[in-house]
């Protein structure tokens, strides 16, 4: 190039237009590795949020049960601004009940009178009352006697099934006729007020016990599962058969749950689940011949892939070289092998899982279908095995795969047998099963979804 | 080498390279590469360093291509992508401190006689190299980008007077230095 230096600015410039350097090689490699790298790096903070939401909620919910339960102790009528009304209206028929002790006298006095809609509205109160109470007694059986129980009776089946209020008032209006009030008062008459007293109180120990049932929305349930896992393969690779070839190397061992879960029952029977659950899953790998590979930094290791994840393995003792056909040093070339042993692969999760119930109770026993979702984090994913030529044997453990997704979605279905042991306690037979609608892997030969059976027992409590 | 000058092309393949699609980021890589490695040749001490920039630039190619507004050319906003890349990496080794006070009566080519000399790209792009990173810096900004001083001064966080200065220092140096080239290459 010919440069005047007067004008060397418009040459340089020029010159910088025009200049292409050659490409060295292996550049592309580490991009394309860096660019994985960073996907993986933004997956993880896209999901970071989830994880925190996930412990937000975990730490929040047994907060929230502790202080609702705390609040209801404390201030019971606070827990019933949202309850439904006929416990109200039962107490307040109760109370009517209890102020009026003597209702025969009023009935007696009244019965030739003009009532008022007021006092027609106390009578339906007393009503109401002697049902209950009438009820109480049935049963429990506080009433040997065996005619005044069936007068009881009588007198309650009609009183439900004909509002004392309407029938006097319409009848009475109507002249009397065919009004027989004395009946009433007589079936009345035959309780003594001894056994109404005591019916009262046994009523309202009946609406307390019915109320402290609808305060009692949260428990919490600890659980422990025994589960087989198995896994669903898919591959999208382009060797076919890689996906039996993983099945048949690997066999899935028992594996476990330990989880805490909370339950907030919103209406009579239905309910949502959530929680914290531990899961380690274990596969026995059996021994196979994995090959040496340029990994994405240009280095050359052997790589190790199972239905999980890879990992790349460089063991230290001498290698043959597929070049030289010589025993080289720590010198691996692309296409070279070596054996590994039975290997142990442990991948553990936690799940945060999403669930609703519905119950159905008979006495002490209920049964709780739930289904719903859960996401599941990756906690850790180790293997440990051997490897070998025909010189050494090395033990490797691989603490990080690759390849493995960090969180993944799972359909949860649950069949929980519940049986109540006392007031606050019962155990629970949790069958569970649970199956991946997202892989777990990525960027691996095969794309794998787990699934499992569980076996759960568990102690509940609750608030 | 061929570039993307069909708007069409150009637009389906930086769609697929958004979406992820490694094998059109391949492409575009292939496509660009070897004349954006020539660009941070310019801003790097060596090729090492330029192949990094490189690296950098096309990381961040990738990542912000969904800002490319097909209202210029992609060739030109890849170039403003390794430029910045340079950029970054220079701050951030803190080299771009002023080295001399801005004086007038410093060193003023256009009184230069013309003087021709014959020499290849590579031994200019030499010779930018030897320059102090921050001669280098403000030197390709004003020449190879068209910066205004007042620009130049914003980015590198300096005065506009050093930048002044610096100009001047950087055209005397490569003066100096194709003198002494044209000397030997007499000799």
């Amino acid at each position: 190039m010919k440069i005047n230096l007067r004008h060397i600015d418009e040459l340089f410039h020029d010159a910088s237009h025009q200049y292409e350097e050659v490409l060295p090689e292996g550049l592309w490699e580490r991009i394309d590795a860096k660019l994985d790298k960073e996907k993986a790096d933004s997956y993880k903070k896209k999901h970071i949020f989830w994880k925190r939401i996930s412990v937000i909620l975990f730490l929040f919910i047994p907060g929230y049960v502790l202080y609702e339960s705390t609040v209801v102790k404390n201030n019971p009528h606070q827990s019933f601004k949202n309850k439904p009304q006929p416990s109200i209206a039962q107490e307040s028929q109760l109370k009517t009940k209890v102020n009026n002790p003597n209702p025969i006298v009023l009935l007696n006095q009244d019965k030739s009178a003009n009532l008022t809609q007021q006092d027609l509205n106390h009578l339906g109160n007393i009503q109401t009352g002697i049902i209950l109470a009438g009820k109480f007694i049935q049963k429990q059986n506080y009433l040997r006697n065996k005619t005044a129980y069936q007068q009881i009776s009588i007198f309650r089946k009609e009183a439900e099934t004909k509002p004392i209020n309407y029938l006097y008032l319409t009848e009475y209006q109507q002249n009397k006729t065919n009004f027989d009030i004395d009946r009433y008062v007589n079936f009345l008459n035959q309780i003594p007020p001894a056994t109404i007293n005591e019916a009262a109180t046994g009523v309202k120990n009946q609406i307390k016990k019915a109320s402290d049932k609808i305060k009692r929305d949260w428990s919490v349930t600890g659980f422990a599962s025994y589960d087989w896992s198995q896994y669903r393969l898919d591959n999208d690779a382009p060797k076919p058969n890689e996906d039996k070839n993983i099945e048949e190397k690997e066999t899935h061992q028992p594996s476990y749950s330990l989880g805490i879960t909370t339950t907030w029952q919103f209406g009579k029977r239905w309910a949502l689940q959530s929680g914290l659950i531990y899961s380690n899953t274990s596969i026995a790998i059996d021994p196979k011949k994995i090959y040496a590979v340029q990994q994405p930094d240009g280095n050359i290791s052997y790589k190790y892939i199972i239905s999980t994840g890879y990992a790349y393995v460089k063991p230290g003792f001498v290698t043959p070289s597929g070049t030289t056909n010589a025993l080289t040093l720590n010198s691996t070339a692309i296409g070279d092998s070596i054996s590994t042993a039975n290997a142990e692969h442990h991948i553990v999760y936690f799940s945060v899982p999403f669930l609703i119930k519905y119950k159905i109770i008979s006495q002490k026993v209920s049964f709780a279908p739930a289904a719903g979702i859960a996401f599941n984090f990756l906690t850790s994913a180790k293997v440990k095995t051997e490897v070998e030529n025909a010189f050494a044997r090395e033990s490797i453990f691989i603490n990080q795969l690759e390849g493995t997704r960090a969180i993944y979605l799972s359909l949860v279905a649950e069949a929980g047998l519940q049986y109540q042991l006392s007031g606050n306690f019962s155990v629970n037979l949790l069958p569970t099963f649970k199956y991946a609608i997202s892989p777990i892997t990525k960027n691996n030969i095969v794309k794998t979804y787990p699934y499992s059976f569980g076996a759960g027992l568990g102690l509940s409590y609750r608030f | 080498m061929q570039r993307l000058e069909n708007l069409a092309d150009c637009q389906q393949l930086i769609k697929k390279c958004m979406d992820g699609d490694r094998i059109s980021q391949a492409k575009l890589y292939t496509l660009y590469a070897g004349k954006m490695l020539g660009v941070c040749m310019w801003y790097a001490k060596n090729k090492e360093e330029a192949e990094e920039i490189l690296q950098d630039g096309f990381i961040r190619a990738f990542t912000y291509l969904h800002k490319f507004r097909a209202e210029g050319s992609f060739e030109g906003w890849i170039r403003k992508i390794m430029v910045n890349a340079a950029l970054f990496k220079y701050r951030n080794k803190s080299y771009l401190k002023p080295l001399v006070a801005y004086s007038s009566d410093t060193h003023d080519v256009a009184e230069m006689a013309s003087v021709f000399i014959q020499i290849e790209v590579k031994e200019l792009v030499k010779l930018i190299q030897s320059l102090t990173p921050a001669y280098r810096m403000v030197f390709n900004l004003f020449v190879m980008e068209g910066m205004k001083h007042r620009e130049i001064a914003k980015i590198l966080g300096i005065s506009e007077g050093t930048s002044k200065s610096n100009l001047a220092d950087a055209r005397a140096a490569l003066q100096r230095s194709l003198r002494t080239k044209n000397r030997m290459a007499l000799v």
